[in-house]
């Protein structure tokens, strides 16, 4: 017999007092996992809805623009850039020899009026290519389809109701052109919808073609106010950049080198409110984990306390009070090596098989999820979960474990008497 | 020389505002080989000067000495060390681990003893399985035994690391008076055997009358007192 045989046997035999500890062990490992993919996938969903509907994993945009916060575009009019042709030229170049995008977006954004029979609403257009695939990902709709042909427009909720219009009906639009004409054009609602996940940001942009948004702000078919790359690995937007910004400063051009951002930075002001949500839900865990510690300090305390004659009886017969914790402690890593993983392998599959449809939400869950929310799986976080519910049983045994066997063996003893 | 010498012990408990002298100054000393009783009534102090002896617990005042070492002001881990290596405990209630079975619970001190190969364990836990008559009982856990078979088990748990001195806190008060008898004439034969010191207590005056010598105990005190020394030769 070896000593760990004792720990091991006391758990078989004892197995409802092992229960006991193990249940619970089980049921945190679950809610953990299924908790903190929760978290993950809230965020992960909300970035990439972020790249999908506004930022791509690169945006390239002209010189100056590093800064600039698409949320903070105001109505002023002046402070429109754009990319000329010659960077436009240069842009398609860097992007066919040195990157492999998976989808190349122009886009052109504006401030607009739009006019319905009965209301005039401002609001913000992003015009792009109808075929452009990614910005659907992201955009969900309500009512009608994506964009198809030129002059046609996807309002969001709000804008449809406030405009009081639905899909079908044309809308007028007043925009001023950049060199400060003023313009008006008529467009088809075709879509009503909106990129749930943004939402919370107060994202309330329309989506419209290219022609139309290029019209708008008196531009040509060839310029646009920025391009969207998107790679298909937003771990790999860093490198994106850079290796577009060597091949422009290789190929210079006179005058200013364009900006290029990653989608970190473009959308600067969501992924702070993304970090903060993540800090909060982090929050969360850790009161989650407190209250999970002071619980198992108080089971595990009764379960030692239970057995006080076992601990003197081996004290007695010359067992060490390090010994004698560690005898208690193996049967702790035991337990949660066991129900801690089971609850844990149970919590991750209940994950997979929730993230293989997306589950429907309403408000105000919405605002997190999104209408149809993805559970990813990832096992990284499912792994430090495990560690972290394992490091914390142990620390949090311990105390009891040592306040037990910190009392003399008479004491113990005694205590059967 | 003394394999235990008690000079002047003494143990007082705090009860809150009460204080009790369990032991109001013990002197007597126990030569190696002696098969020794310590009688007296319940509260007389019997458990409290084995747990004195056995380095359960720390005398008031006076002085310990186990094969001529003073006890009194050794570290934790050097008692852990004298109650593996040179006392054996048997208990009232047998403290038997439950979860073990007869051949485990004999085995389990020896777990911690350093030197000992797994086959030299294996040996002896069989030889004292066989002594104490459990062979057929070898793979029952405690809940499965009588009183008479799990004291005998309490037994060989005691002598498995071969210590100097046993100690056994009134071995017989959980079983039947044959059963009793029983479980002292095995701890005589192997005291006579193996040259083992016995030091157990009782208040039963047949199991008295098997030990070789009686030290009686009043009210924390000796009542009777060997020749220069505390105790009584029978």
């Amino acid at each position: 017999m070896r000593l760990a045989t004792l720990a091991w046997k006391n758990l078989c035999v004892e197995w409802r007092r092992a229960l006991n500890v193990g249940s619970f062990l089980f049921f945190a490992g679950f809610f953990m996992a299924l908790f903190t993919c929760f978290i993950g996938s809230v965020k992960t969903n909300m970035e990439t809805a972020v790249i999908n509907a506004l930022a791509g994993e690169v945006r390239l945009q002209p010189a100056g623009m590093e800064k600039e916060d698409l949320f903070s575009l105001s109505g002023s009019w002046e402070e429109i850039n754009y990319l000329t042709e010659a960077e436009m030229e240069r842009a398609e170049k860097a992007l066919r020899e040195r990157i492999n995008p998976v989808e190349v977006v122009k886009r052109v954004r504006h401030n607009v009026l739009f006019i319905s029979d009965t209301e005039e609403v401002g609001g913000m257009i992003l015009g792009i290519d109808p075929k452009a695939v990614s910005y659907r990902k992201a955009l969900t709709l309500t009512a009608g389809r994506y964009l198809e042909n030129d002059y046609e427009v996807i309002l969001t909720e709000t804008q449809a109701k406030n405009l009081e219009v639905q899909v079908g009906d044309t809308l007028g639009v007043l925009a001023q052109t950049k060199e400060g004409y003023t313009v008006d054009s008529a467009l088809t609602v075709v879509g009503i919808g909106s990129v749930d996940l943004l939402n919370l940001f107060g994202y309330n942009v329309a989506y419209t073609d290219l022609r139309s948004a290029q019209e708008l702000l008196g531009l040509t078919e060839r310029e646009a106010t920025d391009v969207i790359i998107y790679t298909g690995d937003k771990k790999r937007a860093l490198e994106t950049k850079q290796q577009l910004a060597a091949y422009f400063s290789e190929n210079g051009l006179p005058g200013p080198t364009p900006a290029l951002t990653t989608w970190e930075q473009t959308g600067g002001f969501i992924m702070g409110g993304i970090n903060f949500l993540s800090i909060l839900f982090y929050y969360f865990t850790a009161v989650l984990l407190f209250i999970i510690s002071i619980l198992l300090i108080n089971i595990i305390s009764m379960t030692v306390l239970e057995r006080r004659r076992e601990n003197g009886t081996l004290r007695a017969i010359g067992f060490g009070r390090m010994k004698v914790a560690w005898l208690f402690l193996q049967e702790i890593q035991l337990l949660v090596g066991f129900f801690g993983l089971l609850g844990i392998v149970a919590g991750s599959g209940v994950v997979l098989s929730l993230g293989r449809k997306p589950i429907e939400f309403g408000l105000p869950i919405s605002y997190l999820t999104g209408r149809h929310f993805v559970f990813h799986y990832d096992p990284v976080r499912v792994f430090a979960v495990f560690c972290i519910l394992y490091g914390v049983t142990m620390v949090v045994a311990f105390f009891p474990v040592y306040r037990v066997t910190k009392v003399q063996p008479v004491e113990l003893l005694k205590e059967e008497k | 020389m003394d394999i235990v010498c008690v000079q002047a012990v003494t143990k007082d408990y705090d009860l809150g505002q009460t204080k009790v002298h369990a032991l109001r100054g013990i002197d007597l000393s126990i030569q190696e080989g002696e098969f020794i009783s310590i009688a007296g009534a319940s509260g007389s102090g019997k458990s409290t000067l084995l747990n004195l002896i056995g380095g359960l617990d720390y005398p008031t005042s006076g002085e310990i000495r186990i094969n001529g070492e003073c006890i009194n002001n050794l570290h934790e881990r050097e008692l852990n060390r004298l109650r593996l290596n040179t006392i054996g405990f048997i208990f009232q209630s047998f403290n038997l681990i439950p979860v073990l079975n007869v051949y485990e619970n004999i085995e389990l001190p020896l777990l911690i003893m350093k030197g000992v190969s797994k086959r030299e364990r294996k040996e002896r836990v069989m030889r004292l399985i066989e002594a104490v008559g459990l062979s057929r009982q070898i793979k029952q856990r405690p809940s499965e035994l009588s009183g008479g078979q799990r004291q005998r088990v309490a037994v060989a748990r005691a002598l498995v690391t071969k210590p100097r001195i046993v100690l056994a806190d009134e071995p017989t008060a959980n079983l039947d008076s044959v059963t009793g008898l029983e479980i002292i004439d095995l701890m005589h034969d192997i005291n006579k055997a193996e040259g083992t010191t016995f030091i157990f207590s009782t208040h039963d005056e047949k199991i008295i009358k098997r030990a070789d010598r009686v030290i009686y105990l009043e009210d924390g005190l000796v009542k009777k007192g060997c020749p220069g020394k505390s105790g009584e030769t029978k």
